[in-house]
């Protein structure tokens, strides 16, 4: 069997410094001291250097062990884990070690066999797996005790307990790749493709509903255009494109102008540019149809006479107005030349007013100017000197104002007010001479206007006309000529309008057919979309799809056997030894019997655990988180002794959380006969109960090793007691 | 014998697909040997992905002929 | 399947509703098989599973017969059984499940026995078990047997069908 000789760790862990040799060579070594004092550092470096990366992160299949759990120190730059085994053979000393931050670079393993020679890398990995000869798995199951494995099956609610004792058996593999499987949601991913084709489904339920509406539409369309519901096909729509050309040259030979040819339609979707070719033929037709054409220019004629005579008797009526004013304005201001001896008689007599005025006092112009001119003076300027004769007069302003007031006023006044009378009216008559005036130009304009009026319906009836003719009447009978005329154009042209409107149906006839043969095309072609290589692809996904589902359901359902029957087997093989550890540890003398039953958990398809007694009870005594640890411990060291492989070693961490005194004693007696079969025990405990009944009761040699005054930067002290 | 061997096992003995399923379950095992149960998650996840655009690329053909 | 035989289904699930129905789709899939040279069969509605049909090279399936509107059909402990037992004389158990939605047609999947397990279950899945092979010649058959028999169905129902099967030599078992 391979016994443990010694370790030396540096960096590693709880080690930031180098360690000094531990000797693990005797049957018991006791690891004792607070928690995060380095205990557990020591069975995870003999962990570490066996399995490497293996036991770390989540492949580990170790909770604590995802995310954070480092192996290089904080404070180091590196981890250098050494452990000598012995073996049969000899010794042999492994040394593992990790640079920080250098991922797969930073590591080497280095193997030292015990003829000499040296291994490192795969190599050094293959030799350490020859020795041990158990994988990781079986290792963390048959050999270490993990404080975490047990914690979780004591403090885990029942529901959750089975997961970690499926851990505690060694299942972590299958669990974690079943944990992966149902994390990738594979049932939902199809899910979700169902979905969407849920969602086309409809849409194509939708298409055809509106399509199919449509084309009901377009059928009673077409049945009320005069189609029968058998005629609703590709051939009655080729047949009625001939008819309408057939109709259409007809109607051109009818009109007397030759027809374009209109290009005849191959299938029926050439049908809307067989319509819109006809439509525009059938436009040209009718436009250039010689009655049509008549119709027009005879409509055009017709509202040029009627323009004409409504502008001609329009001017004559203003002329007559134009006449009568200058009329009426001379019957009461009198002619031109009255108005203009008018005004030379005012002219003279002003004249004559004006001499009055110099007459009555040549005094009062001097003085009345002298007054002017002295007031128009500025103020500072004034003066005592008549600026008109030269004299000088005291206060010369007033004195000039004063004889203005008193004496020259009054006649001067009377002779202004005659002289405004006159201007007055001298004024009003050059004001009805210009009006005259304006009446006789407005005449002449008239008569000019009347003129072009005539000279116009001149032109229009082709002839001339002179003061004997009254234009007016010569319209109106050109007008009567005009309707007649146009009477007959609209009787003739209503036959042809009837063919036109014939033709024209028998175009929206096809254009109906066409409508209602591409509406059954498209719904054909959304019918036809389950016979395209896209919706063969489609259903080639899906199929595969369904494979891969399916397969990896089936595959976790193997898993699930798979799993079920390891921990079946594990069970069957170390049944009796836990059964036998359970009784010594717990101690129950109800039950003299525990079976642990194992079944398929309905709930998540793992599988579920049930400890009855030899009567088939469930076990209920197992409800104490003293009792699950019983359990737990015993389930550990019976699969310990059950596995029959070559270590000859236990390591255990803090194996007596939440045990009773008596517990504690049973376990450290227990330990004491695996011991004694031949197994050495490396036991880490914070418990000082338990570190006295292990002194007191192990009956094998025993090293203890003391760990307390732990700091960041120096470590553990490690104090060896033997 | 490991989780992976007792796995392959009994997917031999399967009727239907088992050299299909060997591979498939090759692929989950290496997955998990090589970055645990997030890898397996992941390349399971990436299968389901590579199927779902093809899926959606013939779907989005399909909304078109419409 | 074809929009016409789909809405012709339709019509017929909402004259006689969903249970009924299933039936007459269980017999208009056996007219489909026979129209198919299978021989013999045999077709129940009571116990046991809904069709056997022998192909012409002489392989025997017992066909679980399921119609649904929706995404999934429920297998019960019961069909389970009965194609358990009738592997037992050399059928192979196959679920035929349709689905009435747009361009779907019948799904014959041919489940391994420790691979079926009762309950509801996703048509989608049963397409991993799919005879390929079979249903492209079951599609276009079944198409004209919904044809040819839906007005005697419309009018007749099950009974007509019965009679159907009987002519074509097909065995009905139960009533």
């Amino acid at each position: 069997m391979l016994q443990l000789k010694y370790l030396q760790v540096e960096g590693f862990r709880g080690f930031p410094t180098k360690s000094d040799v531990l000797d693990l060579a005797t049957p018991a070594v006791l690891l004792y001291g607070d928690n995060h004092q380095g205990k557990s550092s020591i069975l995870n470096a003999i962990e570490w250097c066996l399995y490497g990366d293996q036991c770390v992160g989540g492949r580990s299949g170790i909770r604590e062990r995802v995310g954070g759990w480092e192996i290089v120190n904080r404070n180091a730059s590196g981890a250098t884990v050494g452990l000598a085994i012995e073996s049969e053979q000899g010794v042999t000393t492994i040394k593992r070690a990790q640079v920080k931050g250098l991922g797969k670079k930073g590591r080497s393993i280095e193997v030292i066999l015990p003829d000499g020679t040296r291994k490192e890398g795969d190599e050094a990995e293959q030799e350490i797996m020859r020795l041990v000869g158990l994988s990781f798995r079986d290792f963390a199951t048959t050999v270490y005790q993990h404080q975490e494995t047990i914690r979780a099956i004591v403090i885990q609610p029942p529901s959750e307990r089975n997961d970690a004792i499926d851990r505690l058996l060694g299942l972590s593999d299958y669990l974690n790749v079943l944990d992966g499987i149902r994390r990738s949601k594979i049932a939902d991913a199809q899910k979700n493709l169902i979905n969407q084709r849920k969602q086309l489904e409809t849409r194509i339920e939708e298409a055809l509903r509106i399509r199919q509406e449509d084309l009901k539409d377009k059928k009673r369309e077409a049945v009320d255009s005069g189609l029968d519901e058998s005629e609703l096909n590709e051939e009655k729509l080729l047949e009625g494109a001939e008819n309408v050309k057939k109709q259409m040259e007809e109607f051109a030979s009818e009109l007397g102008i030759s027809a374009a040819p209109v290009s005849s339609p191959s299938d029926w979707k050439d049908a809307p540019s067989f319509g819109d070719e006809a439509q525009k033929e059938l436009d040209r037709l009718w436009s250039e149809s010689p009655d049509l054409k008549e119709q027009s220019e005879l409509n055009a004629r017709r509202t040029e006479a009627d323009a004409l005579k409504t502008n001609y008797e329009s001017q004559r009526q203003a002329l007559g107005t134009a006449k009568a004013k200058p009329q009426e304005f001379e019957r009461e201001y009198g002619t031109q030349a009255e108005i203009n001896h008018q005004i030379e008689n005012t002219r003279k007599e002003n004249d004559a007013v004006d001499d009055q005025i110099r007459q009555v006092s040549p005094k009062a112009k001097l003085v009345e100017e002298g007054i002017a001119v002295l007031e128009a003076t500025r103020p500072d300027e004034s003066t005592d000197v008549c600026p008109l004769c030269g004299e000088t007069v005291p206060n010369l302003l007033d004195h000039l104002r004063k004889e203005w007031a008193e004496r020259i006023e009054a006649q001067v006044r009377a002779l202004k007010a005659r002289r405004a009378a006159l201007a007055e009216k001298r004024a009003k008559l050059i004001d009805l001479k210009t009006q005259h005036e304006s009446l006789t130009e407005n005449l002449a304009k008239a008569r000019e206007q009347l003129a072009g009026a005539v000279q116009r319906a001149a032109e229009f009836l082709d002839r001339e006309l002179t003061d004997q003719d009254d234009p007016a009447a010569l319209l109106s009978i050109e007008i009567g000529k005009i309707d007649d005329r146009l009477k007959q154009i609209a009787e003739a042209i209503k036959g042809k309008r009837e063919t036109l409107n014939r033709i024209s149906q028998s175009l929206n006839r096809l254009s109906l057919l066409h409508d209602v043969l591409e509406l059954e095309e498209k719904i054909g072609r959304i019918e036809k979309i389950a016979e395209s290589d896209e919706y063969r692809e489609l259903e080639n996904i899906r199929d595969g799809v369904a494979v891969f589902v399916v397969d990896v359901e089936v595959l976790d359902r193997i898993v699930r056997e798979c799993m079920a029957e390891e921990a079946k087997d594990k069970m069957k093989a170390a049944g009796d030894a836990i059964d036998d550890y359970f009784q010594k540890i717990v101690g129950n003398p109800a039950a003299q019997k525990l079976i642990v039953e194992i079944e398929e958990d309905k709930r998540t398809g793992g599988n579920s655990y049930t400890f009855r007694d030899q009567d088939g009870e469930e076990f209920k005594p197992i409800s104490s988180l003293g009792d699950m640890n019983g359990l737990a411990l015993s389930m550990f060291l019976g699969l310990v002794k059950a596995y029959g492989h070559p270590i000859g070693f236990v390591l255990m961490d803090d194996p007596s959380q939440s045990l009773g005194s008596r517990q504690k004693k049973r376990l450290v007696e227990v330990l004491d006969e695996v011991c004694r079969s031949g197994r050495n025990i490396v036991v880490g405990t914070m418990d000082s109960e338990l570190q006295e009944f292990l002194e007191s009761s192990l009956t094998r040699a025993k090293t203890i090793y003391e760990f307390s005054k732990w700091g960041p930067q120096s470590g553990p002290e490690v104090v060896k007691r033997v | 014998m490991g989780y992976k061997e007792k796995v392959e096992d009994k997917i031999r003995g399967s009727l239907e697909r088992p050299e299909e399923r060997m591979k498939l379950w090759e692929q989950i095992a290496t997955a998990y040997e090589e970055g645990g149960l997030q890898q397996v998650e992941s390349m399971l996840a990436e299968k389901a992905e590579v199927l779902r655009d093809r899926f959606e690329n013939v779907m989005d053909k399909l909304q078109k002929m419409l | 399947m074809r929009m016409r035989t789909l809405g012709l289904l339709r019509e017929l699930r909402n004259r006689f509703g969903p249970g009924p129905f299933g039936k007459i789709a269980q017999k208009l899939l056996a007219l489909s098989f026979r129209e198919l040279g299978y021989a013999p069969i045999v077709e129940r509605s009571v116990e046991g599973v809904d069709i056997d049909v022998v192909g012409e090279t002489g392989k025997k399936f017992g066909l679980e017969v399921k119609t649904t509107e929706g995404l999934s059909i429920g297998l019960s402990p019961n069909n389970i059984q009965d194609l358990r037992d009738r592997a037992k004389d050399g059928y192979s158990p196959v679920i035929a499940a349709l689905r009435l939605a747009v361009f779907e047609n019948w799904i014959l999947a041919k489940v391994p026995l420790d691979e079926l397990s009762a309950g509801q279950v996703l048509i989608e899945r049963l397409r991993a078990y799919r005879m390929s092979d079979v249903e492209n010649l079951l599609a276009p058959a079944f198409e004209r047997v919904v044809e040819e028999h839906y007005q005697g169905t419309l009018k007749n129902g099950q009974r007509y069908l019965s009679e159907q099967l009987r002519k074509t030599g097909i065995e009905i078992r139960g009533f």
